[in-house]
């Protein structure tokens, strides 16, 4: 039961801090949709992203609001070992940096992930593909959606469904007015925000509490904790780091991302953003090292992370989280929203029905299709579904797309029947393992037998795919 | 005496403390295989609702308490414990009180923490292992055909146009 | 199977991440300036 007093924040403080930031985000969108001044512009903010705003996005879009409220759980449950194992989710973003490039230079005119894989592989596949990508991204944004409401709700005591109504709605807004120029401004501005924040909450709560207390306290409370060698953490290390791989590797939040930057600036900005994302998990999650030493006590491990900030920094901490918090939400959300209708217009849109291709008309689809997928995802919010299972679900779909692209861009042996059977057998085989054997299981599982078929299938191959099949179609 | 107390404080109403009951892990021994484990308490039913109890957590490697452990003094009814080691461990909680014997001590429940096996995490983490540097190697090995590629490419363009 | 992890590796790593993070600010903020004198922002 959540009232003024018991939670972190006064309702009132929360809903000024989300009409403040809201009307910045809108008010940003649509001054910098005017840029957008043709499909390609809206779309794709004119393939000619610099560096700056190149990294910023790719690393904002990676921190969700689970970044920052749960790598403080793995820090509280698996130790020094969860929050690096959380860490290496940047991996995904250090290896695009190579396949942008090659993604660039086979298909320098395409717009989303789909037309790669149609080009590439042929109809079947892609139509597998689309189904992985849309089950997957749908649950992401439906995720993201419940999260905030809930989180909103947690810290500031304001009603899960207006909470999230207001969080959607912003980001429709502005994804709507400004399309990728909007998304990637704002994104740059939310990196900077969520850095800030993460340091200054990480640093105070360090200040007042010293390291070596809290490992001395560690040491005989919770010992596991400092276990180099704990179970929990190196059961599922690499598990994590797959999912994390095929979110990358297929979806194209990142993909438009590759095609959105300029040629030589995309595979530099995937690997710097990796770099600086790379510290989040450990610097937001090690507060929560600090809870026994503190004498704070853990109830709901889910919250352990404003639990401490709050306890250790009053109310400013708690400002802090909700603002990192909001911020998280967003880059991620309207990212989700601009990539996912992308897809839906290009994939679904233009070569399944074959809808007219001349610039007005995509543009209204594009806006259309935004609207729709933000009231499909409020829907879904609404009733809150919960759709977090399916995420978790989703990691043995999309770790077996991972082979699939990664031969897909660099062999020329690697074949339509290798990538479909890939998907197919990696994902069914994966979603049994999540079943039998655990979570854990699922998609290093899947990886690992889409692995072998794309290996089996290449072996097997008498023919190779002539490149100039995709770079010579226009996109 | 029972309206007085407002401030959290050791239970000063009238009569023997009420005895705390489990509420969480149900069951006893409860197999923690996380080494994390949500000790929640209650109090029976007709204990004085108006005064803010104070509780007191031991901790013990031992079923008869032989050299306990506080774990948690405060009005909370539930603590998050994580970060066991492998062992049984002993919890009992009882209501505090500022006269010489506070309430009894609730029943003891065993926690046994267990991680998975070690064949299993190892087999598991060398599998990931061998399919992670596959990756690795081949993003990297076609990432420099990829480059060299465009050298040559590169190098015929301006061949050609010599 | 119990290997602590010694107190000056912890420092490291805390210390560690967030110098990375407060870094990581910086050189957002420093390419930000560099793209936009060479109006190469986008």
């Amino acid at each position: 039961m959540e009232n003024a007093s018991t939670t972190l924040l006064h309702p009132n403080v929360g809903w000024l801090l989300l009409v403040l930031f809201g009307a910045g985000w809108i008010g940003l969108g649509i001054f910098w949709g005017r840029r957008a001044k043709s499909f390609d512009g809206f779309m794709l903010a004119g393939r000619n992203v610099g560096m700056a705003l190149g990294t910023a996005t790719a690393m904002a879009t990676w921190v969700t609001s689970n970044t920052v409220m749960l790598a403080p759980v793995f820090a509280l449950e698996k130790g020094i070992w969860g929050m690096i194992a959380y860490s290496t989710a940047s991996f995904g973003l250090l290896l695009f940096a190579p396949l942008s490039a090659r993604i660039r230079q086979l298909i320098p005119k395409g717009y989303t992930s789909g037309d790669f894989i149609r080009l590439r592989y042929g109809r079947l596949a892609w139509v597998l593909f689309l189904i992985i990508t849309i089950v997957y991204s749908m649950a992401w944004l439906v995720s993201m959606g419940t999260a905030g409401g809930k989180l909103l709700q947690t810290l500031s005591g304001i009603p899960y469904i207006n909470g999230m109504t207001m969080i959607l709605f912003v980001c429709v807004v502005y994804t709507l007015f400004g399309g990728l120029y909007a998304v990637i401004g704002t994104d740059f501005i939310q990196s900077v925000i969520i850095l800030i924040g993460v340091v200054l909450v990480g640093s105070l709560v360090l200040f007042k509490t010293g390291l070596t207390q809290v490992y001395q306290s560690i040491e005989i409370h919770q010992p596991s904790l400092i276990n180099a060698l704990m179970p929990v953490a190196l059961l599922s290390l690499f598990n994590n780091m797959f999912f994390g791989f095929g979110e990358v590797f297929h979806n194209n939040v990142w993909w438009s991302r590759a095609f959105a930057m300029r040629k030589d600036v995309a595979p530099r900005a995937f690997f710097v953003s990796g770099l600086l994302w790379f510290p989040i998990p450990i610097a937001a999650g090690f507060i929560a090292l600090s809870a026994s030493a503190l004498g704070i006590n853990v109830i709901d491990p889910n919250t352990v992370g404003p639990l401490v900030a709050s306890s250790v920094l009053g109310k400013t901490g708690a400002i802090l989280v909700f603002i990192v918090v909001f911020c998280s939400l967003a880059s991620s959300i309207d990212s989700l929203l601009a990539a996912t209708s992308d897809l839906l217009v290009e994939d679904v849109g233009k070569k399944m029905l074959g809808a007219k291709d001349n610039e007005q008309s995509l543009r209204r689809i594009s806006k259309l299709t935004i609207c729709a997928l933000g009231l499909l995802t409020w829907i879904l919010c609404a009733r809150e579904m919960n759709l977090l299972e399916i995420l978790f679900l989703s990691g043995p779909l999309v770790a077996s797309a991972i082979w699939p692209v990664i031969g897909g861009l660099y062999w020329k042996r690697a074949n339509s029947m290798g990538a479909v059977l890939a998907m197919v057998i990696g994902s069914i085989i994966g979603l049994v393992a999540y079943y039998q054997l655990g979570w854990y299981t699922a998609s290093l599982i899947s990886a690992a037998i889409s692995m072998s078929i794309m290996l089996l299938s290449i072996l097997w191959s008498r023919n190779d795919f002539d490149w100039k099949r995709i770079s010579e179609t226009n996109g | 005496m029972l309206g007085i107390g407002l401030m959290a404080g050791p239970y000063q109403g009238i009569g023997e403390p009420p005895v705390p009951r489990w509420v969480s892990p149900n069951e006893s021994p409860y197999l923690a295989d996380e080494g994390k484990v949500l000790l929640e308490w209650q109090l029976p039913e007709g204990s004085p609702a108006s005064v803010p109890f104070q509780f007191q957590l031991e901790q013990s490697l031992q079923p008869d308490f032989t050299e306990p452990a506080m774990r948690y003094e405060g009005i909370d009814r539930a603590t998050f414990v994580t970060g066991l080691a492998k062992g049984n461990y002993y919890y009992r909680v009882r209501v505090l009180s500022d006269s010489e014997g506070s309430g009894a001590w609730s029943k003891v429940v065993e926690v046994n923490v267990e991680f998975v096996s070690t064949t299993l995490v190892v087999t598991l983490f060398s599998i990931g292992l061998g399919v992670f540097v596959m990756t690795v190697v081949s993003i990297l090995k076609g990432h420099r055909n990829c480059l060299q590629h465009q050298e040559s490419q590169r190098k015929q363009d301006e061949g050609g146009q010599l | 199977m119990h290997l602590a992890i010694p107190s000056v590796i912890v420092f490291l790593i805390v210390y560690g991440a967030l110098i990375g993070a407060g870094v990581g600010v910086i050189v957002l903020l420093a390419m930000l300036w560099k793209d936009w004198k060479k109006g190469r922002l986008w």
